[in-house]
């Protein structure tokens, strides 16, 4: 197995939902994550994302197939804590996540059990405080904050640990915009100057622009898969219910209305470039 | 009459502990019969905070909120609240406790005492207005269910009370395009054709300048703004709020007039901003 990669081979993944039934999350899916990537994940509520992230961090184990991360099986339960130095993880619920009474020992947790020295877990914390906001509430207890607060946690938490794979599910949920726009900033940051490969979960279209690859999951299967350009302009993420960012919709409205405007534009900055350029 | 005065409210978390904070100050604010009110500002400005006292989980330390005519301060009173205001949580966690799905949904119709002809009916039509198939759901457990079905679920339960104010703390988190079209509509119908008030809480700009008749801006515990989408979107200073940004399309049309481009920068709607772009290429390729 090639080391620097997340493999999923022929992976389903089927949950008990009673004494006789079965609900099946994901539906053999082969799908290969290289170092260094942004892979936007998005998909219909139910669609396997969450099922699909926690495979990855093995928290739970393929009902059949293998997944890999740097070459070492999820399923070998001797490894589980080499693999969880490796992949960071944004739970979908804050909750299920904060694990002290108090902020920054929530963020250092990560950090400290990587075995990094006192300067670099110092370091550390304090840069993803700042890079989430949540720096006045440090000492804070982080389940008597808000709603928006408890998820920034969970995300600076994730953030000080610089694992080599960031998974993070629907972190944008609870944020108000500002927060959004500094998250997916710092991604980007961590992505080009640290290597940090990254997945993100998003029911939003402009969170997941930027992103190298986008994946589309329908039912427990990759549906579709592309750079987000060529997905926001498939005829079949539009027939299943999806719709591009914003930007991406006005400028296929201004084509139909006769203007000949660059269809690869997804960005406001793009948008605004061409226009200035005419 | 106002369905919901709120007086000089002022709440405070934990008072005279090291984590207190006074999480609401001096905010006056009303709804009428059938308004649609949206409320929006920066993670921790007290939002939840607000709408947790329309149904009378939380009770003023400072002023008074009138609910229905109703002070809720009196105790009995505020227990009473549940069967006027539906309140669906910021996350569906808060909100769903029992065994199954149809536990959970019929949950408020059975304490209301219907009998268990209507209890199914309107437990059944909850669950498909938000989406979900009765026949396929009703008998799982609400934690084997994705985020986003458990969000779907927690405001079926609320339906199913048919409450005359439905307050909702950020619905469409966790909901795919579907689901927000679905639930978006939903509630708008319900103001529209049953003159539901609603009390609805968002990051999105986009969904309140769309949906609201009225926003309430709350920054650091404080109300700093309330008006028609249009009146508080050009509220000098209101896009300078900590956590506040423009839906892209108007971030669009602002960097276009910051570039020199002669746009029209009071539209609020993505129509709109379609129309004045569409003048504006016309105009420079009829050059
Ligand atoms: N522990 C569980 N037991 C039984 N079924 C489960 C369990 N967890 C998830 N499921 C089901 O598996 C399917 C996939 O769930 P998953 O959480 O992966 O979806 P998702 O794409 O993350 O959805 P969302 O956008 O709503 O978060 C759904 O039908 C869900 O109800
Ligand atoms: N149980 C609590 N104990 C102490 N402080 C609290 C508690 N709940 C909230 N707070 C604080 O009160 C303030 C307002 O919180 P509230 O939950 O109302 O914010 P919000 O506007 O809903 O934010 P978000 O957008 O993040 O949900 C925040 O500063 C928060 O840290
Ligand atoms: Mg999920
Ligand atoms: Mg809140």
């Amino acid at each position: 197995m090639a080391a620097g990669s997340i493999e999923l081979i022929n992976v389903t993944k089927e949950y008990a939902t009673g004494r006789s039934h079965k609900k099946c999350a994901l539906d053999n899916i082969t799908l290969t994550i290289n170092q260094g990537e942004f892979v936007g994940l998005v998909g219909m509520n139910g669609s396997g994302k969450s099922t699909l992230a926690r495979l990855i961090n093995g928290l739970i184990l393929p009902t059949a197939g293998k997944v890999f991360v740097n070459g070492i099986d999820t399923a070998d339960r001797k490894s589980i804590i080499e693999i969880r130095r490796h992949v960071g993880m944004v739970f979908q619920n804050p909750d299920n996540q904060i694990v002290s009474p108090i902020v920054e020992e929530d963020v250092a947790f990560g950090p400290e059990n990587l075995g990094c020295y006192a300067d670099e877990v110092k370091e550390r914390i304090d840069w993803a405080l700042q890079a989430t906001g949540m720096d006045e509430l440090r000492h804070h207890a982080p389940y008597l904050l808000s709603g928006g607060q408890k998820q920034k946690v969970a995300i600076a938490a994730a953030l000080s640990m610089r694992p080599d794979y960031l998974i993070l599910d629907e972190p944008t949920s609870m944020l108000d915009p500002g927060g959004k726009y500094d998250l997916i900033e710092n991604l980007k940051m961590l992505n080009e100057k640290y290597g940090i490969t990254v997945m993100l979960i998003s029911h939003h279209m402009e969170d997941v622009v930027h992103a190298d690859r986008l994946i589309v999951l329908d039912q427990g299967q990759i549906y579709l898969e592309g750079t987000p350009r060529e997905v926001f302009s498939s005829e079949n993420f539009f027939s299943a219910g999806f719709k591009p960012p914003g930007i991406v919709q006005l400028v296929s409205n201004l084509r139909k209305r006769g203007h000949m405007i660059d269809e690869n534009i997804i960005t406001v900055q793009q948008m605004v470039e061409y226009i200035c350029r005419l | 009459m106002p369905v919901i005065e709120v007086k000089d409210l002022s709440y405070t978390y934990c008072p005279g502990a090291p984590y207190e904070k006074k999480a609401l100050d001096g905010v006056t604010l009303s709804v009428k019969r059938g308004e649609f009110m949206g409320i929006v500002g920066a993670n921790g400005s007290g939002k939840s905070t607000l709408i947790q006292h329309f149904n009378g989980l939380l009770c003023p330390d400072g002023g008074k909120v009138i609910i229905c005519g109703q002070d809720t301060s009196v105790k009995q009173r505020r227990d009473e609240l549940w069967k006027k205001v539906g309140l669906v949580f910021q996350y569906p966690e808060q909100q769903l406790f029992e065994a199954t799905v149809f536990e959970d949904v019929s949950y408020g119709p059975r304490n209301l005492g219907l009998g268990p002809r209507e209890i199914r009916i309107r437990t059944e039509d909850a669950l498909k207005k938000v989406g979900l198939e009765p026949e396929s759901i009703a008998d799982l457990p609400p934690i084997c269910l994705s985020g986003g079905l458990r969000r779907r679920v927690a405001i079926a339960g609320v339906l199913a009370m048919q409450p005359e104010v439905l307050v909702l703390d950020e619905p469409t988190a966790g909901l795919d395009p579907l689901g927000r079209d679905m639930i978006l509509n939903l509630i708008k119908k319900l103001q529209q054709e049953d003159r539901t008030t609603i009390v609805m809480v968002s990051h999105s700009l986009r969904e309140l300048l769309t949906l609201a008749d009225r926003i309430a801006v709350l920054e650091n515990g404080k109300l700093v703004a309330t008006g028609s989408p249009k009146e508080v979107l050009h509220q000098k200073d209101f896009l300078a709020l900590p956590g506040i940004i423009m839906p892209d399309y108007l971030q669009l049309i602002h960097a276009l007039a910051g570039r020199g481009k002669k746009v029209n920068t009071g539209i609020s709607a993505m129509a709109e901003a379609e129309l004045e772009i569409d003048r504006l290429l016309k105009e420079i390729c009829g050059k």
